[in-house]
This record gives C-alpha cells, structure tokens and sequence, in this order.
C-alpha cells in the first residue's frame, strides 16, 4: 500500500488482484445487483488509487479499501431512495422497486427446488438488514473481518459492531426460522 | 450470570470475539440454562446458513478496465486542484457575468442621458426662440422688443397688458 500511494502502477495492480472479489460480492450484496456491483466495484478502487496519498499507514489496506467500498454504497443507496421516492411508481404505486429483487422470486416458488429456495431467502433476509447492519453481518461472514476490524471499516467502536452484529442475528433468525436446522430437529 | 446479560453475549460468542473468561462463563450458564441454550443453537444455526450464501465474482478483468481509467487520469495533484478550479472559473464567470451586466445597464443609462434630439434636429422656430433671447435687454418699443413679444407663446402675450 506505501508503494501505491508512492504511485506505484504494479504495486496498485496486486492490490486489485488481492481485494477485487471481496470488494465485488460485498457491494453485490450491499446492492443486489450485478451490474451496479461491478461499476460501484470500479470505482471504489479509482477513488483508492486517487485517495492513496492520503492513505495512513496505521490503517490496514484492506479495512481502508472497505471504508471507501461502504461510503460509495451508502452514497449509492441513498441516491437510490431519493430517486425512488421521487419516482412516478412510488407517487402512483404503480410496479415494484428494482431494490426489492425477492417478489419475483416468491412467485414461482413451484420452479425452485428446496435449495434454491433457502438461498432466496437468505438473500431476502440479508437484503431487508438495514444497512449498517447489512454491512457488519457481510464484512464479518464473507470476509472474516473481526469486529475490531469492522469498526475500523465503518468508522465506529467495537461495541456499536457488537450491538449490530448481536441486532442483526436475531432479524435473520426471526425472519429464516422455518430454515434453520436447529428447529427442523 | 443473569440470562439477560447472558443474551447480550450470545452473538459474540457465537463469533468468538469474548474473551476467554467470558466465554467460560457464558458456556456455564449455557448448561445449565435451557431457554438460553436454545437462544444460542437458533442463532447460530442461521449464522451457519448465512455463510452458505454464495460469493459473487466479478464477470470482467478489473485490472485492464482499471487500468485505462489510471493512465488517463490526471495526477492525484491534478485532480485536488481540479476540485477547486471548476467550482472557482464557475463562480467567475458568474460574477463577471454580473459585473458585464452593471457595466451594460450603466452604458444604457448614460445613453439616456444623451439629448434624444440633436442640435441640429431642433425646430428652426426654437432655434429663433433662442437666438431672439439675446433681444431681451432691449429697450422698450423698439423693433428688437417688437420681435420679442410677437414671438412668445400666446398666453404670455395675453397676460401682458
């Protein structure tokens, strides 16, 4: 990361090859889309090469690269609502939001085997977090972030990771009960 | 341990973030506490089923799109001063816009000020007008006098006696 922020083209090119996946599926599902994980993708790291000369080192790369990921998704995320809020579906209720990708699923239930089920649903369930929970919960499970380091990313205390973590287990036990095999037994 | 507390750790123990006294303890009550017990198996089971979620991978080669971006993108300076430069050249153009504006309004006014009649546009009758006031110090029946009267307005030869 120093030999970035000395502007370093190939040292930058290991750290894309290093956190571009990790990057790319927590801002899929932070935005539940593809296409909008891979362009959010992109820019988060054209800002990190534009913001490495700020870069501290006390700061670990990946934890630093995460923060700029989650402010480009918040900033995203709020855009969206604004544009929903001001689209004419939300004055007239007419069609569903884009950000809802669980109802068409839930309509064929009879196409999806048992499997592919579960997973919609844990993807409804991770998707209808709020957001700062949904943050914690995919930093922690996917990346095996520690809670320290989730604090780092999201910029608050060790304990507000623990409130949220601790928070957000239950929505998702609350919401995927029917799934969990400690209740199927 | 009071279960309440107890539930406050359950997350954190299920993530392993406790300390290992903590964690003794909470294992403790966890024995010898069903409804506990049962609060921790729910939510781990569906801890374990979230990290079955699967992984999304980037369909395109990040580093060559990157890449491109890098190379045609000014230096880091560049792109700080750029921060302020169009924000700035905006707020000149703006203000010169105004200034221009005042110095135009200022010319128009100053248009105004200028006879809207030319001299040599005034009427030969007034322009006699003004030429027969330099009979007015003359001396009473005279033919300069005579020129004087016949030429004021009406209402003035009328009030005279």
């Amino acid at each position: 990361m120093l030999r970035v922020k000395e502007g370093d083209e190939s040292a930058f090119a290991i750290l894309v090859e290093k956190y571009q996946r990790p990057v790319m599926n927590f801002l899929y599902h932070m935005v539940s889309n593809a296409a909008e994980a891979e362009d959010l993708t992109q820019e988060a790291f054209l800002h990190a090469y534009q913001a490495a000369p700020r870069y501290r080192p006390e700061a670990r790369p990946s934890t630093w690269l995460f923060r700029i990921a989650i402010n480009l998704t918040l900033k995203k995320l709020r855009a969206d609502r604004r544009n929903r809020w001001f689209s004419r579906q939300h004055f007239y209720g007419l069609g569903s939001s884009s950000s809802e990708p669980a109802a068409d699923a839930k309509s064929q239930p009879d196409t999806q085997s048992e499997q592919g089920e579960m997973l919609q649903a844990l993807e409804d369930a991770l998707h209808k977090l709020p957001e700062r929970q949904r943050i914690a919960v995919i930093l922690q499970r996917f990346e095996g972030f520690s809670y320290l380091e989730i604090a780092e990313a999201m910029g608050c205390s060790v304990e507000g990771v623990e409130a949220l973590l601790g928070r957000a287990k239950i929505r998702l036990r609350n919401s995927l009960t029917a799934y969990a095999p400690a209740h199927k037994t | 341990m009071e279960c309440r507390t107890v539930r406050n750790k359950i997350s954190s123990l299920i993530d392993g973030e406790l300390s290992d006294d903590d964690a003794r303890i909470t294992h403790d009550h966890l024995r010898r506490c069903p409804a506990c017990a049962r609060e921790y198996r729910d939510l781990a089971s569906v801890w374990d089923l979230v990290a079955g979620i699967p992984r999304r991978e980037s369909s395109t080669v990040l580093w060559t799109v990157l890449a491109k971006h890098i190379r045609h993108e000014p230096a880091a300076g560049f792109a700080q001063l750029r921060r302020w430069v169009f924000p700035a050249l905006a707020a000149g153009v703006f203000t010169g816009g105004i200034a221009i504006g005042a110095l135009l309004d200022g010319w128009t006014q100053g248009e105004d000020r200028v006879p809207l009649v030319r001299n040599d546009e005034i009427p030969s009758q007034v322009q006699n007008f003004q030429s027969i006031s330099h009979f007015a110090d003359a001396p009473p029946g005279s033919l300069a006098e005579g020129i004087l009267v016949s030429s004021a307005s009406p209402e003035k030869r009328g009030n005279e006696p």
